[in-house]
């Protein structure tokens, strides 16, 4: 019975996935998962938990680096600013 | 006052490296000198180069000692597609040869901690995932004493070298190396000398232990000698961290003692796969690091039965890691002693000590696991957006804990490693002052140029902000220094570029993953907006396929009725290679599901909230798959 309950479910989620409709997705998300057994729900869950988290992890690095070099530049137009700002005086 | 502000300008730019031209004119800086030019959007884009070492491996002879407490960690989740490269929280760690991987003596934060308080230790160092008894190839039996933990340096310098020569190997470098062996505990079969009892003419010589190989007969030396085996020798190769083993004490059927006592020991589970520590939260959310595991009950039969929980908990473990018939011995044992074997008691004790190694750091995790961090998940991950309303964060937290006690039992220790690891790398993130620190700065700078990140929500933003947000070719400007139009700033380009920026930087500090996810992928793969359905699958036909193919991977019944084809176990090899015959459950289970752990693997490469959580579907499906067959012995 899960079994052919995930089956279904995973058949039609595939489905849309590759059509890329993704409110589809939403809708059919919001009406069939409620309907899975709770141990599957608690799996999905717990997984997209901690993908989620791995995911936060991988990408704090990339953020900072952003972060770090958006201030130098920010920092460096403020400073250009007020030097083009004194020439024109 | 202007001279000086002129000053002061001029050396700031100069540390910046930015000549000053003209009057009006001034070239940007270049930010990353010698990085390759990208000069239109609709160019193909580079990634960045390399990740930078935000996280330093120190060696011995730069930094004797971490002056502060703690471990450190090197991150066992590491890139599998680049062995030998190792990351702390996703960020890659400079590239380290087995002898100096096995020297890492801690990994520091950031450049600017690092000067200013040397290395701080971030967690326990572990080697990356691999096979449990791999011997140590490399400094084998050095150990260090770190601060708080042993690390054994043999065992990453072994696990290191794997990784170089499975890499050189992939390259074509280096014959394929055969497996390292893992001793299987029910082949060590029990010689008893009967001599010694009776008198007879080989009195005096001990007991010993053979292995048997998978034809069943016992292992030999090259002079066609039995290989015989003492205890200490078994204890040894099935657990080279020497022996450990707790009581079996319990109101069931003890373990005979004395005369009758099994010869083989109870073992310790091998540490050093899944963490052997756990972090205790403390009062204000503080936190004890690296509490060694100790166990204040059992895990003892006589802890675990009256617990219905615990029972189940168990029995999942069991079901799952050992002889499935085990818990009916032992109940039978109750009444019938000789229900249970000496290797029973020893299968029996192994389990026992898993068990309460997995429930200490389940309970670690399950206890960290926070209503706010429910709540985020469901609020901002679109996958929920239509049943966030329907499901209470409290519900969704005790729905997850309760999957969580199952998972931790049934998992395997890679999986373990990943969601625990993966826990406490995020608060370490959360907690670093380096992060902290960053993100106050960038909220002060956004809010100067009065932009409000937490309002920022990529599913209701804007179309032209979103544009503002992932300008085109501003993060390729940003990284790779582009020489263009836009790099000759005029007051107007300052503005214009001021807000771009401060959109951008406003975008990484927002509350929106799902925005932070698409900055962070434009910035690593320079793809302007990423698409729903990334795997590209393109015709109706290729779409039929792969629900066919997806279907037929997973329908347990029909996996089950081809395990159990005789046609199929005639043709089936291991991944060792071994017949059906010849191979264990364990090995003919691994073989089985390769492939589809290949395509899990695959699968979970892909981004997007869509592609996620068909992924954990997807694994959702392979874990069940796997318990059905399981269950019904199919590969017994």
């Amino acid at each position: 019975m899960e079994h052919d309950a995930l089956e279904l479910f995973h058949t039609q989620l595939q489905a849309l996935y590759e059509k890329g409709d993704e409110s589809a997705a939403q809708k059919l998300i919001a009406e069939e998962f409620p309907k899975l057994p709770e141990s599957v729900q608690g799996d999905i869950l717990t997984r997209m938990y901690f993908k989620g988290l791995q995911e936060q992890n991988r990408q704090a690095g990339v953020v900072a680096e952003i972060q770090e070099k958006g201030l130098e530049i920010l920092d460096t137009l403020d400073v250009m600013e007020q030097i083009l700002k004194s020439k024109k005086k | 006052m202007t001279e000086a502000f002129e000053r002061r300008a001029a050396e700031a730019m100069k540390r910046r490296k930015v000549p000053v031209e003209s009057d009006i004119v001034i070239p940007l800086p270049d930010l990353t000198a010698g990085g390759k030019k990208v000069d239109s959007v609709d160019e193909p884009k580079e990634a960045p180069a390399e990740a930078k070492e935000d996280f330093f491996a120190v060696m011995p002879n730069e930094v004797s000692e971490a002056p502060e407490g703690g471990d450190f960690i090197i991150d066992p989740s590491a890139d599998s597609s680049a062995p030998g490269v190792f990351t702390y929280a996703g960020h890659r760690l400079r590239p380290v040869n087995p002898v100096e991987y096995a020297k890492i003596t801690a990994i520091t934060a950031n450049p600017k901690t690092r000067r200013e308080k040397g290395p701080r230790r971030l967690a326990a160092l572990l080697p990356p995932a691999g096979p449990a008894d791999a011997p140590s190839a490399a400094g084998a039996g050095e150990v260090v004493q770190g601060t708080n933990g042993t690390i054994d340096l043999g065992r990453l310098g072994a696990q290191a070298q794997d990784n170089v020569r499975n890499r050189d190997r992939r390259a074509g470098q280096e014959p394929f190396l055969p497996p390292r062996e893992r001793f299987d505990r029910r082949r060590f079969q029990l010689v008893h000398n009967s001599d010694n009892t009776t008198g007879g003419p080989n009195a005096g010589v001990p007991d010993y232990y053979v292995y048997l190989d998978p034809d069943g007969r016992p292992r030999t030396n090259p002079d066609g000698t039995e290989q015989r085996y003492t205890l200490a020798d078994v204890e040894r190769l099935l657990n080279p961290r020497g022996p450990g083993g707790r009581g079996l004490a319990g109101a069931g059927p003890a373990m005979p003692q004395g005369p009758q006592a099994p010869l083989i020991a109870p073992q310790r589970v091998p540490a050093g796969v899944i963490p052997d520590f756990i972090w205790r939260n403390l009062s204000k959310g503080r936190i004890e690091r690296n509490v060694p595991l100790t166990f204040e009950q059992g895990p003892t039969m006589d802890v675990i039965l009256p617990s219905k929980k615990d029972q189940e908990m168990f029995g999942e473990l069991v079901r799952a890691h050992g002889p499935h018939e085990l818990f009916l011995r032992y109940m039978a044992a109750s009444e019938h002693p000789e229900a249970m074997q000496a290797s029973d008691w020893a299968e029996l004790g192994h389990l026992l000590e898993e068990f309460g190694h997995r429930k200490l750091l389940l309970e670690e995790v399950q206890t960290n696991l926070t209503k706010e961090d429910v709540t985020f998940m469901l609020v901002h991950n679109p996958a929920f957006a239509s049943i966030r309303f329907n499901l209470k964060p409290e519900r969704a937290m005790e729905v997850m804990k309760t999957s969580m006690s199952y998972l931790f039992m049934r998992g395997s220790h890679d999986e373990i490693n990943a969601m625990v690891l993966s826990q406490r790398a995020n608060r370490d993130i959360r907690e670093s002052d380096y992060y902290i620190g960053l993100n106050e700065r960038v909220h002060y700078h956004t809010d100067k140029t009065g932009i409000k990140a937490d309002d920022l929500d990529w599913n209701r933003l804007d179309p032209k902000l979103q544009k503002q947000i992932l300008k085109p070719g501003l993060l390729g400007w940003m990284f790779h220094g582009e020489k263009t139009k836009r790099s000759r700033a005029t007051l107007e380009h300052i503005q214009t570029n001021r807000a771009s920026m401060g959109y951008l930087l406003a975008g990484t500090v927002s509350n929106d993953p799902v925005l932070i996810s698409r900055i962070v992928r434009e910035a690593q793969t320079g793809e302007r907006v990423p698409q729903v359905g990334e795997r590209g699958v393109g015709t109706a036909a290729d779409a039929r396929t792969e629900r066919r193919h997806i279907n037929e991977e997973l329908n347990e019944n029909a996996l089950l009725e081809q395990v159990r084809n005789p046609e199929f176990r005639a043709n089936f090899r291991d991944l060792d290679g071994r017949t059906w015959d010849n191979s264990t459950p364990e090995a003919r289970e691994e073989a089985f599901f390769a492939d589809s752990e290949r395509d899990l693997t695959q699968r979970q490469t892909l981004l997007g909230w869509f592609s996620n959580f068909l992924s954990a579907l997807f694994s959702v499906r392979l874990d069940r798959a796997k318990q059905r067959l399981a269950t019904e012995g199919a590969f017994n």
